[in-house]
């Protein structure tokens, strides 16, 4: 999922477990297969570096601490937009010409009420931010935004995530496990595996070959260029 | 010059003297804390030393810290007086903790929250000063998937062999946390008294031993909570046990 036009979330995280930008900024410091590691303890080298201490002040006007750092971090993700893919020239710029026929044919199957991709992945992000069970397994080996809420109707519900520069960001869902975003597709003409939570929206779409590789080529649409 | 400053002196003493009086005028109050013990059984919970759980397995103590918050103090007259934004984070090193100045008088009881209320739980420890114990803390006691904090940490070694004849060489860990378990702790028939002439220490024992009831440690090792709830709600269904009034 991209850091990109991370501001717009609502929450972090494909589960939704931290609510804002500054809380999610110690996870992957103590994540053990991230970077294993404690806020302080970057608060204690930020604080010995020759540059960083007078950087805070500068901005802050107080030195490293967990405060400073967070909002520091979050601050920058904030500054993280997109919004200048062939998409958007031909959506909010009204350039006709900026997709090609392909990838116009993709965008009606796109939000067309026969794949359906509009309803989760809808608005300027590609995403309704909700959380939703796409039918990528019978038995999630993670649980998901159960996780966080405990509750057996969320069990395999991930955050709907963003499109925006999709092509640039393989491998794909929550866990990497679709390489290409042709599989992607291949997943959702399938109508994905059987799940007491998969959305009604997840059904055989029996897509011709050209319409699966014009709802590809659209995706490829949405980088930035 | 030098007068003058005696002046000035003299006039802010005045002022802070009108100003003493002024705070002297409402009740009456004297400090209150509470003189904690974390226990193996009988003796303190020192990491440095062997103990053994209730079916005479030995284990030893790597971490043990555990949020106390939500304290209320329940006058005679049953009207509550809640601690507001005080938390403490209590270990095996520590005994005293002060809980600040509180209205003479006599007490029916008090009660606490192991753990935290679910709003504390998942606000953003950056927000806290570094001395406040719901800063970040090192090493870590909260979770950053979740933004919440672990309510007990309790981490060492156990002696793993079946006929409970070896040394404690393998790993047992529970982080224990998630706003479902917290616990009430409630001593409200703990009567006390609060004077004007000098403070009161209130004796708390915290029993680990206890806390292990009927966990078997070869078998129910460890959670992270989420990993294994049956556990984890096993052992914070331990907490009200493990504390007495000493
Ligand atoms: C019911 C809501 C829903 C619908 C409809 C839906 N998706 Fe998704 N999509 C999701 C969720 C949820 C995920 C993440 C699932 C996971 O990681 O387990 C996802 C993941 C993806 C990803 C992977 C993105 C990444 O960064 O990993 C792509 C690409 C994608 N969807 C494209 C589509 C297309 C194309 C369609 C229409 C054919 C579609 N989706 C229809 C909910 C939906």
């Amino acid at each position: 999922m991209t850091i990109l036009n991370t501001a717009y979330q609502p929450n972090m995280f494909w589960d939704g477990g931290s609510p804002t930008l500054e809380t999610q900024v110690s996870a992957p410091i103590e994540a053990h297969e991230e970077m294993d590691f404690n806020v302080m303890k970057v608060v204690e080298r930020l604080n010995n570096h020759p540059l960083y201490p007078s950087l805070f002040r500068k901005a802050y006007n107080s030195g490293p601490s967990a405060f400073t750092l967070t909002r520091a971090i979050a601050n920058f993700e904030r500054t993280l937009f997109t919004g200048k893919s062939k998409y958007d020239a031909f959506q909010y710029e009204k350039k006709s010409d900026a997709l090609s026929a392909s990838e116009k044919r993709g965008m009606d199957i796109f939000f067309g009420e026969r794949a359906e991709c509009f309803h989760c992945h809808g608005g300027f992000n590609f995403t309704d931010f909700s959380f939703k069970n796409n039918g990528l397994y019978e038995v999630y080996a993670d649980s998901g935004r159960a996780r966080i809420t405990t509750l057996h109707d969320d069990v395999g519900e991930f955050k709907v995530p963003s499109l925006r520069n999709v092509a640039l960001t393989a491998p794909y869902m929550h866990d990497g496990s679709v390489a290409t975003l042709e599989d992607v597709v291949e997943h959702y003409n399938s109508g994905g595996k059987p799940n007491f939570n998969k959305s009604f929206l997840i059904r055989p779409l029996n897509l011709t070959q050209q319409e699966k590789e014009d709802l590809v080529n659209f995706m490829k649409a949405l980088s930035d260029q | 010059m030098k007068k003058r400053i005696l002046i000035t002196l003299a006039v802010s003493t005045l002022f802070f003297t009108a100003c003493k009086k002024d705070k002297d005028s409402k009740p009456a109050e004297s400090e209150l804390s509470f003189h904690l013990h974390t226990l193996v059984g009988n003796t303190a919970a020192n990491y440095t030393d062997i103990f053994t759980d209730n079916t005479e397995r030995k284990f030893n103590i790597a971490d043990c810290r555990y949020y106390i918050s939500n304290i209320v103090l329940i006058k005679d007259d049953g009207t509550e007086f809640p601690l507001t934004d005080k938390a403490l984070l209590a270990s095996p090193s520590q005994k005293e903790y002060s809980l600040g100045n509180v209205p003479v008088g006599k007490y029916k009881g008090f009660r606490f929250l192991m753990g935290l209320d679910s709003v504390t739980n998942h606000d953003d420890p950056a927000g806290y000063a570094a001395s406040n114990p719901l800063s970040y803390q090192n090493p870590t006691i909260h979770w950053g998937w979740n933004n919440g904090y672990i309510f007990m940490e309790f981490v060492g070694k156990f002696d793993s062999t079946v006929a409970a004849t070896g040394n404690p060489v393998a790993d047992y860990f529970y982080h224990i946390g998630f706003d479902d378990l917290k616990r009430t702790i409630d001593f409200s028939n703990s009567p006390f008294e609060i004077t004007t002439d000098a403070g009161l220490e209130i004796g708390i024992l915290f029993d680990l031993k206890k806390v292990l009831n009927n966990v078997d440690l070869r078998t129910e090792f460890g959670t992270h909570t989420m990993d294994n709830m049956p556990l984890a709600v096993k052992i914070a269904n331990n907490w009200q046990g493990a504390y007495s009034i000493e």
